[in-house]
């Protein structure tokens, strides 16, 4: 186990080293120059000249690279030239929006889609299984964000039960910060249903056909213990996988979303920083978003062979 | 004496259901080639916002332009955009997974480590990332959606094709002295092609997908040309009054990617009877 997880831990470091610099040298390409989006297009070539001195940005790439690394070391991700505040303090506040907005989604992706996928398993080729897996077809089918449009076309503007889109801080009034995230909330997690939803009744098949079913069955034990204690704890482990693997796009789908909502949240900062080519905030947040990837995957991974003793630690 | 069952495509409703979606879409898009209800693209702001009538079926939005017309031509849009997105993703991930197999050791670590890691990443934030430094547009949005599906194809031609290498028939063409290459394309690729067909047709409803939600972000396909993605976006402001617009591009989106999803779903089940078994089994 101990070798397996330095291993495992040896291929994260690896992983998020070659994302940083795989984020570092396309941000290189970008036809841009953040000494002139700075001083505006009136500026002087000499004044250009000073700031690019000042940024760094004269010096050879490798060089601007390491001092990056260094940098991020230390938890500085530098400044933004459109904002004019360090980076990470304008992710962080941010993050306020995006993590609930990822935290609800998922919960209600989780809430729905379990108890649909046992109840379509157990009921497999009935009506109830049908509906189900159409439903989940047609959350696979739709968008999130044409999703949110028409949520909010009912929700907000025919029902007026919850607001149409922006943001409040959690510290100002909590419960309409939560109605706020509520539809993005939805919109987001609807596809997450559809495919956990899928995801669980197959495993849940799969197991309901093991041998150890039919003895816990023929032992005469009540058919909810079975189900519950016996199925649904062994059904579950790739499900826990693929709710992992669903963290990152929920991640990369509130870029969408958020801006359908008019959320002030990590998605729509990077989606505003690139109009405004605002180098170092795009930088900053792909890689924050990234390393998020990287990490849960790598607990995701842990967890599945914790989970599952089968899986062996090579 | 029992009458054996002939195989039908058409039994798998899945694939029945997919094909009759996705053909409907393509000839949609290809009428509109050469025929729309009115020029999509031709303003005529005295028909602003007409609800859905017998002259306008879908209606019209805020430019008094024909939805159905656009719905049409966004169609063709996204036909395109899947087909040039998966060809390119195809190409180069079939051509980078070959290497891999065929050269293993440093070839294929490497080729697979830098697959890992595009392959982390999402494919919105793949395609953002990537028209923001092309540009937005049409074009560059189907190069950044095809270079997301390059790691998923490389990764699932260097899988299948591992266990083909090991086989006999491979063996006797070495034998008789065939080249590399010549194996490569007459013996393994052949071999292969389900596994990748399959991966294709969900690929190309993710592409439909990627793209709209490019085109909403408005880095997509630019006005006037219609796109599904786009005319979501513009309906938006206009949905309180006009809902319409917000509907149709919308429903067009699901079931383009109902119909390939569908398509996908039943020529695995036909094409992987592997597959096919465990889930008769289940």
């Amino acid at each position: 186990m101990g070798i397996y997880l330095l291993k495992r831990f040896f291929i994260l470091l690896l992983t998020l080293l070659l994302v940083s610099m795989a984020i570092f040298a396309v941000l290189l390409v970008i036809p841009s120059d953040p000494a002139q989006i700075i001083l505006g297009i009136h500026a002087t070539p000499e004044t250009l000249q000073t700031l690019r001195s000042q940024l760094g940005l004269d010096r050879p790439v490798h060089l601007r690279y390491l001092s990056y690394m260094k940098n991020l070391a230390l938890g500085d991700l530098g400044h933004s030239i459109t904002y004019d505040i360090p980076i990470s303090a304008l992710i962080f506040s941010r993050l306020q929006v995006t993590i609930p907005l990822a935290i609800f989604s998922m919960i209600f992706a989780i809430v729905v889609s379990i108890p649909m996928g046992i109840y379509s398993s157990l009921h497999r080729n009935r009506m109830g299984d049908y509906g189900i897996m159409i439903f989940s077809q047609i959350g696979l089918a739709v968008p999130a964000f044409w999703a949110g449009i028409l949520l909010i076309l009912l929700f907000a503007v025919t029902l007026h039960w919850l607001p149409a889109g922006g943001f409040q801080p959690w510290q100002v009034d909590p419960i309409k910060t939560f109605k706020s995230l509520l539809l993005p909330a939805l919109s987001l997690g609807m596809v997450r249903a559809a495919v956990l939803t899928r995801m669980t009744r197959s495993s849940m098949l799969e197991v309901l056909g093991e041998d150890y079913i039919r003895t816990a069955q023929s032992k005469g034990l009540p058919k909810r213990w079975v189900i519950y204690k016996h199925a649904l704890r062994n059904a579950i482990i790739p499900v826990v996988t693929i709710v992992g693997l669903q963290a990152g796009d929920l991640l990369a789908g509130a870029i969408i979303i958020e801006n359908v909502f008019h959320l002030p949240g990590v998605g729509r900062l990077v989606f505003e920083a690139i109009g405004q080519r605002d180098l170092p905030v795009i930088q900053g947040v792909v890689l924050l978003i990234a390393m998020m990837i990287v990490v849960i995957n790598f607990v995701m991974d842990v967890a599945y062979r914790y989970l599952d003793p089968r899986i062996r630690y090579e | 004496m029992s009458r054996e069952k002939r195989f039908s495509p058409f039994r798998n409703i899945n694939f029945t259901m997919g094909l009759w979606i996705t053909l409907a879409i393509l000839l949609i898009a290809l009428l509109s080639l050469g025929y729309t209800p009115f020029d999509p693209n031709r303003m005529n702001l005295s028909m602003r916002f007409q609800a859905p009538n017998s002259n306008h079926w879908l209606g019209t939005d805020q430019y008094g332009r024909d939805i159905l017309s656009r719905v049409m031509k966004g169609a063709v849009n996204s036909m395109i955009v899947g087909v040039v997105a998966v060809s390119i993703g195809m190409g180069f991930g079939i051509f980078l997974g070959s290497l891999a197999a065929f050269y293993k050791k440093w070839v294929d670590e490497t080729i697979m480590r830098i697959s890992d890691v595009l392959y982390g990443f999402p494919a919105v934030l793949s395609a953002i990332l990537i028209t923001s430094i092309l540009g937005p547009g049409v074009v560059n949005s189907m190069m950044a959606i095809g270079i997301f599906n390059i790691p998923i194809f490389a990764r699932l031609t260097r899988a299948t094709s591992l266990s083909v290498w090991e086989r006999d028939f491979v063996a006797s063409a070495k034998a008789i002295g065939r080249s590399d290459a010549e194996i490569v394309w007459k013996h393994i690729l052949p071999n292969i092609l389900s596994p990748l067909i399959v991966q294709g047709t969900v690929q190309f409803a993710i592409a439909i997908l990627a793209e709209a939600g490019l085109s909403y972000l408005g880095l997509g396909t630019q006005p006037p040309h219609a796109s599904w993605g786009r005319m979501l976006q513009e309906a938006q402001t206009f949905m309180g009054t006009s809902p319409w617009l917000a509907i149709f591009p919308g429903c067009a989106i699901a079931l383009a990617v109902l119909g390939f999803n569908l398509l996908g779903d039943g020529l695995r089940d036909m094409l992987d009877p592997k597959l096919a078994r465990i889930q008769q089994r289940i």
